[in-house]
């Protein structure tokens, strides 16, 4: 059993820009946690400094192994000239036993639907099966984290929610610490046992829920996670998230997450 | 696989031109326009001729040394440049300046400078298609995707096979392009600098041709340098296809 991982006091601004202002936040393990909030303010530039990407100004981050870390990206980014089994094998030469390894690299294919295309290039497939296979690339490897960047944001409806369930059984079966950034609160929901909502530049926690709900029995349009849902849109309203704290303002900072709210309100209340 | 209609426009083509080519040696001097019937006759006497194959084994050298030096010299004044400020502001103005002098001012400036044998035929080759390869490449490292690197950085991939996996694949297409261009310019610039230059060699036969007024072997000797070249275009684009597999039915 791994600590859990400590972001504490981290800075961190481009230029004028004060992207991150004492940062702080825990990271459980072996659960999924979800960072919601709008675009441009902080999310990814807190994964990339775990990652180890960007470096921060100043403050640190406790108990983590920066090469154990895997991540799904919003692009599949995978090697367009290699194939599906060539691409895992690709960043899993030299951790995997090289005589498991083709076994090994066809039973992550297989667990994300893809064994009969382990010799399609990344051009011959969809979108959603490029996602896919960046995920399984992302579990295949040998790690403890496991960040992801909105790694379904371009992908259709259907699509998502495919993407969203078959996430939710690798997790079941291979239980990882996952820090997944994203905008869309529902999104959050179907996965996160933590929910963080953060707000814009600089980055601030404005609030922190856990999700004690099981995440397999997490499904689109259940009364329980309605119901969470409910509460989370009744919190946003009574202005614990839907403050816009951002100190400059701008059009890149807009009240976090209310079109994705709003929307999803509609569909599922 | 041609189709039907193919063939018959080739066929036509290829009627109308020899008729019009057979008119025209009917009615201009033997100088100006030999006949077909002469023309083929010397690329059927070439092909016994063993002294033929020796002056295009030499020629086929020359080309062949230049385009690899230029090849890899190229290649690295590119990455060079791609990842040194201070040798880019140095390399690279020369390098524009390279790509617009005259291939006729190499030559005489190479007359001046060299014994004249293989090496001043290597050297004008070198220095035409060194800027055409680096140029290129050039354009394959600039376009090289970062999020890539950023990915296998992440997964914790070896410094070597980021190099073989990303950085090679990526700048290859480029590469392949430049070594086209290289290629054919290689085949015209080789002829033209022993035509010039030396006494050996496909170019040189041209040069005794036209001192002997001998139109027909001019053209006869120009269809086997056509030939030699389109063969190599044609193994360079199959070597550029397996290395591009993956770009194929998409």
């Amino acid at each position: 059993m791994h600590k859990n991982i400590e972001i504490k006091n981290i800075e961190k601004s481009y230029g004028e820009f004060q992207i991150l202002d004492n940062f702080n936040l825990t990271i459980p393990r072996d659960k999924i946690m979800c960072i919601v909030g709008s675009s441009g303010c902080g999310k990814s530039t807190i994964l990339n400094i775990v990652s180890g990407l960007v470096k921060p100004d100043s403050g640190d981050i406790s108990n983590i192994d920066d090469k154990l870390i895997s991540y799904v990206f919003q692009e599949p980014r995978l090697l367009l000239w290699k194939s599906a089994k060539d691409n895992l094998k690709y960043v899993l030469k030299g951790k995997i036993d090289e005589k498991n390894l083709d076994e090994y690299v066809e039973d992550w294919l297989d667990n994300v639907g893809l064994s009969d295309y382990k010799d399609f290039y990344p051009r011959q497939m969809s979108g959603g099966m490029m996602q896919r296979l960046a995920l399984a690339r992302a579990f295949a490897m040998p790690s403890n984290l496991l960040l992801m960047d909105e790694p379904f944001k371009g992908l259709d409806a259907p699509l998502r929610h495919k993407m969203i369930e078959l996430l939710q059984r690798l997790w079941e079966n291979d239980k990882k610490t996952i820090i997944f950034v994203t905008h869309d609160i529902q999104e959050a929901l179907l996965i996160g046992h933590r929910v963080v909502a953060l707000s814009g530049r600089p980055a601030e926690v404005l609030d922190n829920i856990k999700l004690n709900m099981p995440i397999k029995d997490r499904k689109i349009g259940c009364t329980k996670l309605n119901r969470i849902q409910g509460t989370l849109y009744e919190l946003i309203e009574k202005g614990s998230l839907g403050v816009n704290n951002c100190k400059i303002k701008d059009k890149y900072c807009p009240p976090i997450g209310f079109d994705t709210i709003n929307k999803n309100m509609f569909n599922y209340h | 696989m041609l189709k039907k209609i193919d063939k018959k426009m080739i066929v036509l083509s290829t009627t109308t031109f020899l008729i019009i080519w057979q008119i025209a040696s009917m009615v201009y001097p033997i100088v100006v326009v030999p006949s077909p019937r002469s023309v083929i006759l010397k690329v059927f006497i070439y092909l016994f001729e063993k002294e033929f194959y020796e002056d295009l084994g030499i020629t086929l050298f020359r080309g062949a040394v230049a385009y690899i030096i230029a090849l890899v010299v190229g290649i690295l004044i590119a990455f060079l440049i791609r990842y040194s400020e201070i040798l880019r502001k140095i390399i690279y103005p020369y390098l524009m300046a390279l790509q617009v002098i005259p291939r006729i001012s190499w030559i005489l400036l190479a007359m001046i400078w060299f014994p004249l044998n293989s090496t001043i035929v290597i050297f004008i080759i070198v220095v035409t298609i060194i800027p055409i390869i680096s140029l290129n490449t050039l354009d394959g490292l600039y376009n090289i995707d970062y999020s890539l690197i950023e990915m296998a950085k992440i997964f914790n991939v070896p410094k070597v096979e980021m190099v073989k996996g990303i950085i090679i694949p990526s700048i290859a297409p480029s590469i392949f392009s430049g070594m086209k261009v290289a290629l054919g310019t290689t085949w015209k610039t080789v002829v033209m600098a022993e035509l010039l230059t030396v006494q050996t060699g496909i170019g040189a036969r041209l040069s005794y041709a036209k001192a002997a007024f001998a139109t027909d072997h001019i053209m006869a000797l120009t269809f086997y340098i056509v030939i030699v070249g389109l063969i190599f275009q044609g193994l360079l684009t199959l070597l550029k296809n397996h290395f591009e597999r993956w770009k194929m039915d998409a």
